[in-house]
């Protein structure tokens, strides 16, 4: 099967005061028709930047390099008009912040019912039925007194599910979800969880869902790529890599987690130090400076990513079994 | 150590009380042609001397309003705060008197709460002048060796105190509001979601460094969260809140094991698990309710999976349980062990409606 959205060598440089510096690395990832891929980092681990190099919206300046393609055509080449199209119709995107997305002065059913008209040339009553229905599809009660309501009237909670209500409201065949939890409480977490997972099962839509929390990444999550200074660090089947992460970085995010039911009071496991800038990467291998097991070649050489069959990681320390057999690039 | 306890008009500190009381507190918003929202509607809480309390719920249930409350940054309708046996005056545009300076509090996103202007030094430093003169922190050396002295007590290098607050990371960040916090020798410091802009490692970080500071300067901490998973980890004991209320008080090692109301077995059902088994959390059904115009009896009661007739009438207070807990559930009988909600539930049988 052919991937729907495939990521090949992605590359994206930004201007910095110090001149233009190369944030995201050779990022290669497939995204299938109905799965959920996840993107786990953590801030300025570049996650969020590729992602926005696909809708054309970068920060003035920035530029993406390598290769990317929606259903066999190229994203990254596309003029402003093709990028609209792609836009709404076939890949929209939440972000974490709904209101950085909401209209605080539009109606929410102005809002929902706006490019769906535009985009599939409904008339004004259908897409109005067509709003209702997804309002009540993300659990917002009383969704005919919502459609009349502004932002302000609505939690937190409400709001984003609100704007998640208006990124499927054309039905994109994938949705890229930036942290789109992350402000939410655990109990509404869940409901949001529970509806991408049912619109990937009822009708196929495919979610890039970018988080930094495993947990969330665990609950829906089919495949995962982990990020680490503007590099994919480690990719897989997501049971594979939460359950046997294989690079040290994920091993200590995982660590880091509070386990449930632990005994309290035991001390969490933290990575020591801070994350790399993306800007300024140490030497070699980026994670070098925090990792227990570098080794003197780890502060020589960016790693490569190892394959064991289905499962890669830029490590030639816990990969080394199959570092002899690569052909190191 | 009379030196030590300064009086004041609401009384002297006692060595015996507790850290902090919270009696009876009501916080209330008055809107112009609208209902009051009661944000906190009668809440109370002790927090021992050097003890970690957790204050957990959605947001909208009132934590954040709690924490104003209890550091004078929001007038309680009714209630007492007592902060070491002494009742707390009311926060003015008068300086506050000085020995209440040693009750603290570290705001969630520090970018905001450090002047971006000023070196981390001088804002320590600044800190430092108006501690309290009895205090440890007032002790000796020059301001820019107790500042150094600060940040090396959150894990921060001396030379942090020459750079600006844009030069670190959001845990280096969290450090120095601690540091500063840290300034006036507290026995208390109220968090407000001090963890919730951090990534995982920093989490982690911050999280152990909160116990330590705890245990090295029997300093007793509120943190208040809205992530169970982290804070039971870290606090001696933890208060429920849901919808102005405290619906349990339970010591954080039985809380996974042993949650004996609802709301908090639906917390704890909600939390997500990095165990790469793709199940799906369990979600709660239902809305938080209007906090101007809660449900009649327990709040809790609609979106509640055991409530009964008896929880839509009449409001449950608060009973103890098994040993040093508290619940407020219909479900639960004083005095008895606790027992999760699903098993008393299923006990009632034919009761339930």
């Amino acid at each position: 099967m052919s991937a729907l959205l495939e990521l090949e060598g992605l590359s994206i440089r930004l201007p910095t005061p110090r001149g233009p510096r190369t944030v995201v690395h050779e990022v290669d990832l497939a995204v299938e028709a109905g799965q959920i891929y996840g993107i786990a980092g953590e801030s300025g681990s570049g996650k969020t930047m590729t992602m926005l190099s696909l809708l054309g919206l970068l920060p003035r300046g920035g530029t993406a390099h390598g290769r990317a393609t929606f259903a066999g055509r190229d994203v990254l080449g596309a003029d402003k008009k093709a990028r609209q199209a792609l836009r709404g119709r076939n890949l929209s995107m939440v972000f974490q912040d709904p209101m950085t997305s909401l209209h605080p002065m539009l109606t929410v059913g102005k809002q929902l019912t706006e490019h769906a008209r535009k985009h599939l040339g409904l008339s004004k009553a259908e897409a109005a039925a067509r709003a209702a229905q997804m309002l009540e599809d993300v659990r917002i009660p009383d969704g005919e007194a919502a459609l009349r309501a502004y932002p302000h009237e609505f939690s937190g909670g409400m709001r984003q599910r609100i704007a998640i209500a208006i990124a499927l409201m054309c039905e994109p065949q994938i949705l890229i979800a930036d942290e789109p939890t992350t402000a939410l409480d655990v109990t509404v977490q869940a409901g949001i969880l529970a509806l991408l997972d049912r619109l990937r099962r009822e009708k196929g839509m495919a979610v890039v869902l970018i988080t930094h929390d495993l947990g969330v990444m665990s609950s829906i999550a089919e495949r995962i790529s982990v990020m680490y200074a503007g590099r994919v660090i480690e990719s897989g089947d997501a049971r594979d890599v939460l359950k046997t992460p294989s690079h040290p970085y994920t091993r200590g995010l995982l660590g880091s987690l509070p386990q449930p039911g632990e005994s309290a009071g035991t001390e969490l496991r933290s990575i020591p130090g801070v994350p790399a800038s993306p800007l300024d990467p140490p030497r070699g291998c980026a994670f070098h400076p925090r990792c227990a097991l570098a080794v003197e070649a780890c502060k020589e050489a960016v790693p490569p990513l190892l394959r064991r069959g289905d499962h890669a990681a830029a490590c030639i320390v816990t990969m080394r079994d199959v570092a002899s057999e690569e052909v190191v690039a | 150590m009379s030196a030590v306890a300064p009086t004041s008009p609401g009384g002297s500190a006692r060595a015996d009380a507790p850290a902090l009381e919270v009696i009876d507190v009501e916080v209330v918003y008055e809107r112009r042609d609208r209902d009051p929202v009661r944000a906190v509607a009668g809440v109370s809480l002790t927090v021992g001397r050097g003890q970690i309390v957790g204050l957990v719920g959605e947001s909208g249930c009132g934590k954040s309003t709690l924490a104003k409350a209890i550091v004078g940054l929001e007038k309680p309708r009714s209630g007492r705060i007592v902060f070491e046996g002494r009742e707390l005056s009311p926060l003015t545009r008068r300086a506050r008197p000085i020995e209440e300076t040693r009750l603290q509090m570290v705001f969630q996103n520090p970018f905001s709460s450090l002047n971006p202007r000023r070196r981390i030094g001088a804002q320590l430093a600044e800190a430092l002048q108006m501690a309290w003169p009895g205090s440890r922190a007032g002790g000796t050396g020059s301001l820019r060796e107790r500042a150094a002295a600060l940040l090396e007590l959150v894990g921060l290098p001396a030379n942090a105190a020459d750079r600006y607050a844009h030069q670190f990371s959001g845990g280096q960040r969290q450090r120095i509001a601690i540091a500063r916090a840290l300034a006036a020798d507290p026995t208390v410091i109220v968090l407000d979601e001090p963890l919730s802009s951090l990534d995982a490692s920093a989490q982690a970080q911050i999280a152990n460094l909160l116990v330590r500071l705890s245990r090295e300067l029997d300093l007793a901490l509120v943190l208040i969260s809205h992530d169970l998973a982290i804070v039971q980890h870290i606090v001696d004991e933890v208060a429920v809140m849901y919808l102005g209320k405290l619906v349990e008080q339970v010591p954080s090692g039985e809380l996974w094991e042993l949650p004996a109301h609802p709301y908090t077995e639906a917390l704890i059902g909600a939390i997500p698990r990095a165990d790469g088994e793709r199940t799906l959390p369990v979600a709660l059904a239902g809305e938080v309710p209007d906090p101007s115009a809660p449900p009649p009896g327990c709040r809790f009661h609609p979106r509640c999976p055991y409530a009964f007739d008896r929880c839509r009438a009449e409001e449950p207070p608060p009973i103890q349980i098994g040993r040093g807990r508290e619940v407020a559930c219909w479900l639960h009988e004083p005095g008895e062990e606790p027992k999760r909600p699903g098993e008393l539930a299923a006990a009632r049988g034919g009761d339930a409606a």
